[in-house]
């Protein structure tokens, strides 16, 4: 493995970035980005090899991203801060990652874990279903079984949230993996 | 709450690589179907420029923290490279006196994101020479009077290009170029002395370096596009960018 100073100039950025995906707070963000990297220098990786390494930094950082997410005190707590957030916002795609994460927070006490893990990887880190299925070890077809556990446990929230006199039309709830830019 | 949609890019299905084969390519993992893509694809480049090399030193919170289980490994692979670092340490006399550049520039505002490593293999190594001792740099600021050189680890040839960050906005000055054969590691002979120019107003007090390695001579072409712009994802090469903090008094 390489030393400190050289996995810090090459990995950090992209945890980083990673960890700024699934956490709307920066501050959470870099918290979490921190522990990621810290455990990287820990970890006995052996020869730096960047599909191992990468694999490894997006298993770790979900990991404690969703533990992070699940020990979010309140409901309350959690909705101030994604409020907070989405003032920061302007652009369609960061409004849309805030929306993600939103849902995300929301849903990381109800569902499972690796339905969240799942989730988190394929929608907002628009990973294909063999790429999650290469990090999480795991088959295609067990990543479609957790993405659809995962819709699962959302569709009782989106009626919740959506309500009879406040929907908004289906599309605003739909859990769709979305094409983006062009 | 609404819904939980792609982030920023999409999935390889909407055309686009993956954040992963992204994060991958910049980690060194060699992809000439995301090569190929980035050459035409704004969107994927300014991914990769977000996640460029982090030139800053080390921060603070790494250093308390620094792993027993790592500081052993690393205590064991220099005791077993350490008769392998002797030579350049050795040359680094004969570097010096064969051709220095001194840096005369005021120094510059440090560049978020200031680097992009493209492709996997040798790794370029800092030494600084500070009065008559020799040592790898490790983030730590350089001052007046301090040699910097530089030293190629590999088991192929390889086309060196360095570039000095210049004074003001430009171009970016070519300090060196040429074919080296290392084997392990290897010093180019070429030094760099950081002069004692003050800094100016309130900019930062840094010095920077770009070293581009290639299995192929660079072109004139793109030598200029280098020149130009450094930071620039560069497929085919592998790219280093050095921030060194500059301080005066020690």
């Amino acid at each position: 493995m390489l030393e400190v100073e050289e996995l810090y100039r090459r990995c950090f950025p992209i945890i980083r970035a990673k960890c700024a995906r699934m956490l709307g707070d920066a501050e959470e963000a870099r918290d979490i980005a921190q522990e990621t990297f810290l455990r990287l220098v820990d970890a006995d990786l052996g020869h730096f090899e960047p599909r191992a390494v990468s694999a490894w930094i997006y298993t770790t950082s979900t990991h404690l991203a969703i533990s992070h997410l699940r020990k979010r005190k309140s409901r309350k707590e959690r909705s101030a801060l994604d409020s907070d957030t989405l003032e920061l916002v302007d652009s369609a795609d960061l409004t849309r990652s805030t929306e993600a994460r939103a849902t995300l927070a929301e849903i990381a006490h109800l569902a499972p874990a690796d339905a969240l893990e799942a989730a988190i990887l394929h929608r907002i880190d628009g990973l294909t279903h063999g790429e999650v299925a290469e990090i999480m070890k795991i088959s295609e077809r067990t990543v479609r079984r957790l993405l659809a556990r995962f819709d699962a446990h959302v569709t009782p929230l989106q009626a919740e949230a959506a309500g009879p006199a406040t929907h908004s039309g289906p599309s605003t709830w739909a859990l769709s993996n979305r094409k983006e830019h062009d | 709450m609404t819904s939980i949609v792609p982030g920023p890019l999409a999935p390889r299905s909407s055309g686009h690589p993956s954040l992963l084969a992204l994060d991958r390519f910049a980690l060194g993992h060699e992809d000439p179907s995301v090569a190929e893509h980035l050459l035409a694809c704004d969107h994927c480049r300014a991914h990769l420029a977000s996640v460029a090399l982090e030139a800053t030193p080390l921060p603070a919170w790494i250093r308390p923290r620094a792993p027993s289980g790592f500081m052993h490994r690393l205590r064991r692979t220099f005791r077993g490279r350490a008769r392998n670092l002797m030579p350049p340490i050795l040359a680094f006399g004969l570097a010096t006196a064969a051709v220095t550049f001194v840096v005369t520039r005021t120094p510059l505002a440090p560049e978020a994101g200031s680097g992009v490593q493209l492709k996997g293999g040798a790794p370029v190594r800092v030494y600084l020479k500070r009065a008559e001792a020799v040592r790898a740099w490790r983030g730590e600021a350089v001052r007046p009077g301090d040699r910097l050189a530089l030293a190629v680890s590999g088991d192929r040839p390889a086309e060196v290009l360095v570039l000095g960050a210049p004074p003001t906005e430009g171009p970016w000055t070519i300090l060196w170029e040429g074919r080296v054969e290392p084997s392990g590691e290897l010093l180019l002979p070429v030094s760099f002395e950081i002069d004692s120019s003050p800094p100016r107003g309130g900019e930062p007090r840094t010095e920077r370096l770009a070293v581009f390695l290639a299995e192929a001579p660079i072109g004139q072409d793109q030598r200029t596009r280098l020149a130009l712009d450094p930071t620039r994802p560069s497929p085919g090469l592998e790219k280093y960018l050095f921030t060194f903090p500059k301080e005066f008094q020690p």
